[in-house]
């Protein structure tokens, strides 16, 4: 199958894909709605704004289902030359076009759709992968530190069968750790692990089981300190994908000013969650703080550092393409 | 005149990258180990801090909110008093810790007035140019 020959590498822009031809590369973007044709040319050639004339002629040349410049549908697939390309003399050969086009049209639907949605699926993954690994991190610590409440009643029970303390003690201080314990870790967490009310039970005497009562009890705090640990390791996993998958974009990029837009979405999104936990933190610790407001903070540092990273991103292209900060700091020279 | 605050609000932020990442980070990892030492056997208790508190500030990352909570209470003490009901540290008794302290609340106040300048000018920005 000729198809097979066939491979994507466009990864990082929005709606668009490039897909190499025998002979050139070629963009393909698919109009969606709002988009203008000046806005699509300024997103793969950013800063060429006095050119804008001959390249939208050249465009309606390349794409003779654009009539009028004004006028592109949602849905249209657009064919634009590649960075290189557009330094080739001579238009590019229709046949070629034709080629490409008519390949993308005897692709089954559903690969037309993952090729399409892999680009914003990716661009979200970074986000979730940033976001996934705090928050893996703040389990481990959650779990970890909140221990000593759980690893205290089978202590206590030790206590009761030397008759340290009564039967009446003992349960009141089991019921004391374990509310503590559960307000601690949050309602969330504790059904999402145990399910309801299954704690509690684990961490109940059980009266058949005279040879090692505290048989269940361990087992729990073993299985805590495995998940404990297995978050610690996914939240340092996910933390390096993060970075990777950020990275992995900038050296994928083919125009130096998409590796840079790449690299000030990250950087700002980074600047921005580092400054809205740090300020939301300085203002709430006035007073004691529980599980609900780190994760509220979590959360609006998250959201507000991705929003602040597409605008910046945005702002880059339009007003400062001419800074090349991935050559100029060396983060191509890394990643690449 | 967008243009101008375009750039204003992108200087802006840059600083705010270049103070927090060069000057606050590097301040609160100093201040963690001075206040380890002066403060913590003090006020790292449960007159101070909730249990919670207690179990989930003693290692990285979150032990920066305690110093956070730390460097407010030396510079605006009586923002604090839920939490600290006397002053937990004298200025001369301790200058160096309080002048750090100092400089972290100026930074984390000139990121406020930045973070809510850049929420405005995303704002605005999205309207004008995005949408």
């Amino acid at each position: 199958m000729l198809l097979t020959k066939w491979t994507f590498k466009g990864l990082n822009m929005q709606n668009g894909f490039s897909l190499p031809s025998p002979t050139q590369d070629l963009y393909f973007h698919h109009v969606s709605p709002g988009d203008t044709l000046s806005g699509i040319i300024n997103t793969y050639y950013p800063g060429n704004i006095n050119q804008m004339d001959a390249q939208i002629k050249q465009v309606m040349i390349d794409n003779p289902s654009v009539k009028n410049a004004n006028l592109i549908k949602p849905g249209q697939l657009i064919v634009l030359r590649t960075a290189s390309t557009t330094m080739c003399l001579g238009p590019i050969e229709p046949n070629e076009v034709n080629k490409v086009k008519h390949l993308w049209t005897i692709m089954p639907p559903d690969k037309q759709k993952a090729i399409k949605q892999t680009a914003p699926v990716y661009n979200g993954l970074t986000l979730g992968l940033a976001g996934g690994g705090t928050a893996l991190f703040t389990l481990e610590k959650t779990l970890k530190s909140n221990m000593s409440f759980l690893n205290g009643i089978p202590d206590a029970y030790n206590d009761y069968k030397s008759g340290k303390i009564t039967k009446y003690e003992f349960d009141k201080l089991r019921k004391l750790k374990l509310d503590q314990y559960t307000k601690n870790i949050g309602p969330i967490i504790d059904k999402t692990i145990y399910g309801e009310g299954k704690l509690k039970n684990a961490f109940k005497l059980k009266p058949g089981r005279s040879l090692n009562p505290t048989k269940t009890m361990t087992q729990h705090l073993n299985k805590l300190s495995k998940i404990s640990n297995a978050a610690s390791k996914g939240g340092v996993v996910l933390a390096g994908v993060g970075l990777a998958a950020s990275c992995y974009q900038i050296s994928q990029a083919e125009a130096v000013t998409e590796k840079n837009e790449i690299a000030v979405k990250a950087i700002t999104s980074t600047v921005t969650g580092a400054a809205v936990g740090l300020v939301a933190t300085a203002f709430l610790v006035g007073t004691p703080v529980g599980w609900g407001i780190i994760l509220a903070v979590g959360t609006a540092s998250a959201v507000t550092s991705w929003g602040t990273g597409e605008i910046a991103g945005h702002l880059y292209k339009s007003n400062f393409s001419d800074t090349d900060i991935v050559n100029n700091f060396g983060i191509n020279k890394v990643c690449n | 005149m967008l243009d101008s605050y375009i750039n204003f609000s992108t200087y802006l932020f840059i600083g705010m990258g270049i103070g927090i990442f060069c000057i606050l980070i590097p301040l609160l990892f100093v201040l963690h180990f001075a206040f380890k030492k002066h403060l913590d056997s003090a006020y790292f208790n449960e007159n101070h801090f909730s249990l919670y508190e207690l179990s989930i500030y003693k290692s990285f990352p979150l032990v920066y909110i305690k110093v956070l909570a730390y460097i407010r209470a030396i510079v605006l003490p009586e923002t604090m008093r839920k939490r600290f009901k006397d002053n937990i540290l004298v200025k001369k008794d301790h200058p160096m810790i309080y002048s750090l302290s100092f400089i972290s609340i100026l930074i984390l106040a000139y990121s406020t007035i930045v973070l809510v300048n850049t929420f405005i000018f995303s704002v605005i920005y999205y309207i004008y140019y995005m949408r």
